[in-house]
């Protein structure tokens, strides 16, 4: 069989790619990062919410109510510190939660550098072909 | 008149509206200028920088951005920051990852809408007809609510009651209606670009204005925490009925020495001329929880079984008890009550702890958490992910000029999101100190009463900035239902018409086709918006999700994977499609199959969340999985139209 790979060759479509995949690392690093951060040091309690289960219900629904949540599955792993009020506290004095400070609005501020990096450095500013009539 | 309704408010309505009619007007002049379909339904995929980044964030930041978000914010404090966190990547995901490549997949074969790229990319008329199905199915649900919403801002904001009575809404559907269809139809694709450019630069500078006011009033950050980490507990109760909306607040645990009840519950019986009673009381589990210390609140009722009860008389029943002094610190009236909540009958409204705002994960009046680990990941999809799937936003990426021009866009929207969307939460965080007490049923108007009740007391340049957040909801719903109607009539024109039953006709017909399909879909929903249906509700709430598990996986493995196949295509959609739709409604199947089966119906059907994660993430994870494995076990595609999308020969 013909090896089709090296055809694939249109520049626009491999810097895309890789622009794509660039992107999509970057999210999977802040969902990460700010939602593990922010569990293990911005939650009261790690109680996961409980399935309301009834006599009357069908089965199959009862079964489905009843699986276990991904907080209680991996979330024993994850647990960290359960926050009280004595330890409520905002660097640098601006009012923003030490939590959401270092979880949300810093990641935040990496991800506007990070996207004008990208926008300035990394994105290939490509042709985009003529627009065909449409059929 | 009616909260928020005042002469600068109708003003900044009217010159709103104004507005969009004569950036209708310049963009039909261009409608002359070339390809009719084109331009109409794309803008000659002219928009410039300025323009898709701000039709970008328009579409993106829809009513919810200004209704339901600060509701969620002032409900359940800085946990909300996590719940809206991922959109510090959504600029660079929802533009960065599909755009390029999709503008030039499209440009190849002069595809114009979203169906038109996958029938051609798949080379499959079958595909090209179930994704407009799908976005008709998904936008006509949608439309019939959001005109209804739109409806009721105009009936408020113009106290149209005062005129026609007991037809005001029906007036109010007229008027909105006549509008947005209009500048729509006459308008096209650029008209709605446009007035979400001028819908994104006054919020954006709206929000931005707002954000030091409101924190100036409640006195800074820090002072906004400490208020409300010093906050007694409280509760917020609603019973049908205007000012019957009451607040509840507890002493603190450190200033009684009495045993402190966990929450109010209100007890309705069938039974007639039954008395109003309070008394402190044990609730009885039904699992292995340990019983709890509540306030019971048995309701009076009349003779024929209806609750007769209001707020004052349990207010001055518990003041009259020795029960007041003993562990509230106070009962007032919730604050701007309009009579529209209910009673939450034989269930505990649990009091709200300042902690509870401070920190995650956020608590719901029924106790629950508000925002456990699974919807942290689940809403890192939602936002991110989700957003990039919407057919909508794709079809804007389909109409920038060059790569510049989305490179410009990306650029803007991270900045104008990274100055919208945080500062909210800061802005709403103060108004709980600012407006305490508005309950659940009513923190949808959080943003309207900030506008009103603190911004414009602030003097009279303040009131036009509050007409303007007043006005907000219904530029947003404006924003969303002319990009919708547009997306129906070419689903109906383009996809089904021209390409499936007459590929010849000409461009005159085309032209007055496009315009009476927008008209008359219009005409329709408004009928519909008459008298909505309930089962829409359920249609709208998965929407969103919807539409990212149905197009997302089939785009996105079809421009950037060359063994993608037809028959993985149409797997992916309707993978996904199926999974979203019966993790949405597939206990309510089960509940509807047990009555007509005669089986207990005595339970409440709701959303699947399969191991706490929202249905967003599983009908990603199916519609990605059975595009590839069925792609990978089925005929591929020719050669020559694999060659064409992927192949430098080809291009050049």
């Amino acid at each position: 069989m013909t090896d089709t790979s090296s055809t694939y060759d249109d520049p626009l479509f491999l810097h895309s790619r890789r622009e794509a995949f660039f992107v999509l690392g970057l999210w999977l690093f802040c969902m990460v990062w700010s939602v593990t951060y922010c569990y293990r040091n911005g939650y009261l309690s790690y109680a996961e919410p409980k399935p309301s289960l009834t006599e009357e219900m069908p089965g199959i629904v009862k079964g489905i109510r009843s699986l276990p949540t991904v907080g209680q599955i991996i979330g024993p792993q994850m647990e960290g510190r359960e926050r009280s009020l004595d330890d409520f506290h905002s660097p640098l004095g601006l009012g923003i939660p030490d939590w959401v400070f270092y979880g949300i609005a810093m990641p935040w501020l990496v991800c506007i550098v990070v996207s004008v990096w990208w926008c300035l450095f990394f994105f290939q500013e490509d042709d985009l072909g003529k627009s065909e009539q449409p059929s | 008149m009616n909260e928020g309704t005042s002469a600068i408010t109708i003003v900044t309505f009217l010159i709103y509206i104004g507005g969009v009619f004569l950036l209708a007007i310049f963009s039909h002049k261009l409608l002359s200028k070339s390809s009719f379909m084109g331009e109409y339904f794309l803008g000659s995929r002219g928009l410039g920088s300025w323009a898709l980044a701000f039709t970008f964030a328009a579409t993106s930041s829809s009513g919810g951005s200004f209704t339901g978000f600060p509701a969620l914010i002032y409900s359940y404090g800085w946990i909300l920051a996590l719940w809206i966190a991922s959109y510090m990547v959504v600029p660079v995901c929802t533009m960065g990852v599909l755009g390029k490549r999709l503008n030039q997949v499209a440009r190849k074969s002069g595809a114009i809408t979203i169906p038109d790229v996958l029938r051609d990319r798949f080379n499959s008329t079958f595909l090209g007809l179930f994704a407009t199905c799908t976005i008709i199915f998904f936008t006509v649900a949608n439309l019939v609510a959001q005109f209804k919403a739109g409806a009721l801002i105009v009936e408020e904001t113009f106290n149209l009651s005062q005129f026609f009575s007991d037809y005001s809404y029906l007036w109010g559907l007229v008027i909105f209606a006549v509008v947005v269809v209009f500048y729509t139809a006459y308008g096209g694709f650029r008209a709605v670009v446009w007035t979400d450019v001028m819908q994104g630069i006054v919020m954006g500078a709206g929000v931005i204005i707002l954000v030091p006011v409101i924190l100036y009033q409640a006195g800074g950050l820090t002072e906004v925490n400490r208020k409300i980490r010093n906050h007694p507990p409280h509760l917020v109760t609603s019973i049908s009925g205007k000012q019957n909306d009451l607040a509840f607040v507890l002493k603190k645990a450190e200033d009684t020495q009495e045993e402190l009840p966990v929450g109010v519950e209100y007890v309705v019986t069938d039974s007639p001329n039954t008395e109003l009673s309070v008394k402190l009381d044990q609730t009885v589990p039904i699992d292995d929880s340990s019983p709890e210390l509540i306030v019971r609140v048995n309701l009076a009722t009349d003779q024929n079984g209806n609750v007769e009860t209001k707020a004052e008389d349990i207010k001055n029943l518990i003041e009259q008890d020795t029960l007041f002094d003993r562990i509230f610190e106070k009962i007032v009236y919730a604050f701007d009550n309009d009579g529209s909540g209910n009673v939450a009958a034989m269930s505990v409204n649990h009091f709200i702890h300042g902690k509870d705002f401070l920190f995650g994960p956020g608590r719901r009046k029924d106790a629950s958490p508000f925002h456990p680990l699974g919807m942290g990941l689940s809403f890192f999809f939602m936002w991110a992910i989700s957003g990039m799937g919407q057919p909508g936003t794709m079809v804007r990426l389909m109409a920038f000029e060059e790569s510049r021009t989305l490179k410009r866009a990306v650029f803007t929207v991270t900045f104008y999101y990274a100055l919208i969307y945080l500062p909210l939460v800061f802005i709403f965080i103060a108004a709980r100190t600012l407006l305490p007490y508005i309950p659940q049923e009513d923190a949808d108007k959080s943003m309207v009463l900030v506008a009103t009740r603190v911004v414009s007391q602030l003097g009279w340049q303040y009131k036009i900035l509050a007409a303007i957040f007043v006005a907000a909801p219904f530029a947003a719903i404006m924003s969303t239902v002319d990009s919708f109607l547009l997306m129906i009539s070419s689903s109906l024109v383009r996809d089904v018409y021209q390409r499936t039953i007459n590929p010849n006709v000409t461009e005159k017909v085309v032209k007055w086709a496009s315009y009476a399909t927008t008209g008359i879909v219009g005409a329709l929903v408004t009928i519909a918006a008459t008298h909505p249906p309930d089962f829409l509700q359920y249609i709208i709430v998965f929407t969103g999700g919807g539409f990212a598990a149905t197009f997302l996986a089939v785009t996105f493995l079809g421009i950037f994977w060359p063994k993608m196949t037809s028959s993985g295509a149409i797997a992916s959609m309707v993978g996904g499609f199926c999974t979203i739709f019966f993790l949405f409604v597939g206990e309510m199947i089960v509940w509807y199959i047990s009555s007509f089966t005669g089986q207990n119906t005595e339970w409440t059907p709701t959303r699947m969340d399969l191991l706490g994660l929202h249905p967003i993430f599983w009908g990603l994870v199916i519609s990605f999985g059975m595009g590839i494995v069925v792609s990978l076990f089925s005929q591929p595609l020719p050669d020559d139209l694999v060659r064409k999308y992927f192949s430098k020969a080809a291009a050049e």
